[in-house]
């Protein structure tokens, strides 16, 4: 109906930071100060840091990469660096892990639902309700979505609500002293953190979308890592310095506990409120994940919209996430996300770039 | 038997009474008028619909100087404001049937329409819909041209276009497109009229019709048209590069491209001052999500998550609650339903009844409603908030897109609680994300987010900060003023 636009679709490098952001920004907020203190003790929020710190280094391995061919996805210069068929399959398992990563976001979304607040409602139904908002918004083009993203960043606000709101409740000596867990501990922690900051992998396919110099693209794509990175510490840091370390591990979703101890006066029960901003967190991360593994889809079947992908992807994810969303299989498949994280975001990047450097190809200097 | 016979279409051709014949053939209506009359030394003959034309206008500006200047050609006899040569039969039946009096003189080749209609017209009253503290009290008329003069003379502007479009196969209706040419986007212009043109019906009823032909999306609950009756919101609208449709024979304005945000400025806002402006805008913002979340809020509060609620107060609320046999959305919709009805009846009856029906309904039905223990009166508080929070929007259509919208909300917030308001208010944000108005983002300026512009949408910042027009209508010219008070001594 209406009149189309002729032009590519594109977005700002606004769009872009909060594109990423809210790709970044998913279900970890809940449960990541937990995971790391599992690994790291008091010193999980270190684990964070130095995470965000391979995060960066990722960013600038994909953008250095991404550089070289500024008007192309992944799915349009691998070929020209690694040949037609290795490129289908790199292709291939990039929309795999995307589609994995987005089935476990949705699958932790509905054990923690059924945990916290709906314990008798059929995961099936929320997996349906998410999946059918997921299509109905990432069947447009990238434009929409970053809008839509944009537009749910301002919840961002309710999480820093929080921080202030935590300020009186806060016993600074939880965290001393500051790195005594020692550095392998730390590192190890990191591993755990990654999964929950990483995202940044879908900048290879919105780079030639994004219509600014390469640089800024580079300035979106590392503000939006530091300010998740920061969100994430400054949450850890409340809830290791509102809870002992003992505590701790009792609490799988120490966030929630802890703002649940708020007293307002006008409403009880913060947590509640803030499970439905996290809610609308996690879906969004859910929805970058299965539009990006969608756009992977329909590059392999080489087809011209990415629409037919998105019902095909979005059939297949709900009973995937419905029958791994237990404790166990989340944990399980988590752990093997989490390593496969390292590979998506650092190896195949590293591998392309070096292919790119040593076989000089470029197009372009954007 | 038709009204108007076929018409084969043709040319004139110099005798007057073939000429003359060849249009009464085709037109057998008894209100159609044929006069003889002498002119000189030949014979001319007048042809009129007496329904639609100004007998005083015929005799004096027609017959009369005709009958006295039987030595000069027609078209200098002639005193009428405006005459026009007729290109075809076609041609000559639309302008009688638009209260024009044909000419045709013996031996003179052709026909003469010569501007002689009649024009009954309502007074220009404010309009009811759209009523303003301060600021013009002027609202538009059933006539196209008047409404026109409405507008031109508030915008005095060289650059103002006006385009006359005719539709409608059986009965034609003129149409209007209104833009500045040096602000309004020529490609938005050129879309407008590609819409315009692809109209092939019968018939056009009225704005609603033409609204719904060329709108982007029809199964939205948003308008997407802004619809007004008002000359200085339709001027104002114009110089942000808007586009202006009329329809004649209605009073309705269809402005596009429009945002949401523009069904919540009011002509008020830009005569009061900005702070008591900006006040009124953010009350009418919050208005909207006050009406459509407030009545999901309580029920989920109720059926799901009345651990929220205060301590102080959760006694008084399950108390209340506890006492009525129904669940939460079954009251809710029950009373919406009930203020519905009571809007409906109010504004079908005659208006001293209209308020009797207000009081019955408002004040005895919801009395006896809660002593009678089917509604609880936090229920009645709740709605009827909603009901007053629904109508602050200034404007007709979105005061129905926002009516209907809280029952959706209702429904999903007594399946899922909070996470059904989340996943409905989504919804909602997705398709307005996705919603366009001509083909321009509806929701800009929050999606795609332009900060500049929120100065003009959530609240009314002082005009002489307005120094630039919105971009949702991707205006040609950017600039609207410098600013201001350079007067004032820093």
């Amino acid at each position: 109906m209406g009149g189309k636009m002729k032009r590519e679709a594109s977005i700002s490098t606004w769009q872009l930071f909060f594109f990423l952001l809210q790709t970044q920004v998913g279900v970890g907020i809940l449960t990541l100060p937990y995971e790391v203190h599992q690994a790291a003790g008091k010193d999980g929020w270190l684990s964070i840091l130095l995470a965000g710190l391979f995060i960066q280094i990722g960013i600038l391995v994909i953008w250095l990469l991404a550089c070289r061919f500024p008007k192309k996805t992944l799915a349009d210069f691998s070929p020209i660096l690694v040949g037609r068929v290795l490129s289908i399959i790199i292709i291939t398992v990039y929309m795999l892990f995307f589609f994995m990563v987005a089935s476990q976001v949705l699958a932790v979304f509905l054990y923690i639902t059924a945990e916290w607040a709906f314990p008798r409602t059929p995961s099936i139904v929320f997996a349906v309700i998410i999946t059918a908002l997921t299509i109905y918004l990432i069947q447009e083009d990238v434009r929409v979505i970053a809008r839509f993203h944009v537009l749910m960043s301002f919840l961002l606000l309710g999480v820093l609500m929080v921080f202030l709101l935590m300020w009186n409740y806060l016993n600074v000596y939880y965290l001393l002293p500051i790195g005594s867990s020692g550095f392998k501990v730390i590192l190890s922690g990191s591993q755990q953190a990654l999964f929950a900051l990483n995202g940044i992998e879908v900048l290879l396919w919105l780079f030639p979308f994004t219509q600014a110099e390469n640089k800024k693209k580079w300035q979106a794509a590392a503000g939006a890592s530091l300010t998740v990175t920061i969100i994430y510490t400054l949450l850890a840091l409340c809830a290791f310095a509102y809870f002992s370390a003992e505590k701790l591990t009792h609490v799988p979703e120490p966030v929630l506990y802890m703002i649940k101890s708020i007293r307002l006066g006008i409403v009880e029960r913060l947590d509640l409120i803030f499970l439905s901003l996290w809610a609308v967190f996690s879906i969004t991360t859910f929805m970058s994940y299965l539009y990006i593994a969608a756009m992977s889809a329909a590059k392999v079947v080489n087809a011209k919209h990415h629409k037919k992908s998105v019902y095909v992807l979005g059939a297949f994810i709900v009973p995937l996430a419905v029958y791994t969303g237990n404790e166990e299989a989340i944990k399980t498949i988590g752990g093997i996300l989490g390593t496969a994280t390292t590979v998506f975001l650092f190896v195949i990047p590293l591998f392309l770039l070096l292919v790119a450097i040593v076989r000089r190809k470029r197009e372009g200097t954007g | 038997m038709p009204f108007w016979r076929e018409n084969k279409g043709g040319v004139f051709g110099k005798s007057a009474s073939e000429n003359a014949a060849a249009i009464t053939v085709m037109a057998d209506s008894s209100d159609i008028k044929q006069r003889t009359f002498s002119y000189g030394k030949v014979q001319g003959i007048l042809i009129y619909i007496d329904t639609l034309v100004e007998a005083v206008k015929v005799e004096n500006h027609i017959l009369q100087p005709l009958k006295e200047n039987g030595s000069k050609k027609p078209e200098e006899a002639l005193t009428v404001i405006e005459y026009e040569e007729a290109a075809d039969y076609n041609d000559a039946l639309k302008g009688l049937l638009r209260g024009k009096t044909l000419l045709f003189i013996e031996g003179n080749p052709g026909c003469l329409l010569c501007r002689t209609e009649r024009n009954a017209l309502r007074t220009i009253t404010e309009p009811m819909n759209e009523k303003v503290v301060r600021g013009p009290h002027d609202g538009f008329v059933e006539d196209l041209s008047t409404n026109i003069f409405l507008v031109r003379r508030r915008v005095e502007s060289k650059g103002l276009m006006v385009e006359y479009l005719e539709k409608g196969n059986r009965a034609t209706k003129l149409l209007a497109i209104m833009y500045e040419k040096d602000i309004a986007n020529p490609e938005l212009v050129q879309r407008m009229k590609k819409r315009l043109e692809a109209i092939d019906a019968e018939n056009l009823y009225n704005a609603g019709h033409v609204e719904e032909l060329i709108e982007d999306s029809t199964l939205s609950p948003f308008p997407q048209l802004l619809n007004t009756e008002r000359p200085d919101r339709v001027a104002a609208n114009l110089m942000e590069g808007r586009i202006a449709v009329f329809i004649n024979g209605g009073p309705t304005c269809l402005i596009a491209p429009v945002s949401f945000f523009s069904f919540y400025q009011s002509p008020d806002d830009y005569t009061s001052r900005s702070l008591a402006g900006s006040f009124y805008r953010v009350i009418r913002l919050f208005s909207f999500f006050f009406a459509i979340l407030l009545p999901a809020f309580y029920v989920s509060v109720v059926s799901f998550h009345s651990e929220i609620v205060p301590r102080d107060l959760i006694l008084q609320l399950k108390g209340s609650v506890e006492q009525v046999p129904y669940p939460a959305l079954m009251e809710a919709l029950f009373m919406e339903l009930t203020i519905e009805l009571i809007r409906e009846a109010g504004i079908r009856l005659p208006t001293p009844i209209g308020q009797t029906i207000g009081i019955v309904g408002g004040l005895v039905i919801g009395d006896a409603v809660v002593s009678a223990g089917l509604v609880s009166n936090f229920t009645i508080i709740i709605v009827a908030l909603t009901a007053i929070s629904s109508y602050v929007v200034p404007s007709i259509e979105m005061n129905t897109a926002i009516r209907l919208l809280r029952f959706p909300f209702m429904v999903a917030a007594s399946l899922f609680g909070f996470f059904g308001i989340v996943f409905a208010l989504m919804l909602l944000l997705i398709h307005l994300c996705k919603l366009t108005s001509l083909g321009m983002p509806y929701f800009s300026p929050l999606a795609p987010l332009r900060v500049k512009d929120l100065k003009d949408a959530f609240v009314r910042r002082t005009w002489w900060k307005l120094t630039k027009r919105p971009y949702d209508s991707k205006p040609q010219t950017m600039k609207r003023e410098n600013e201001g008070r350079q007067w004032v001594e820093k």
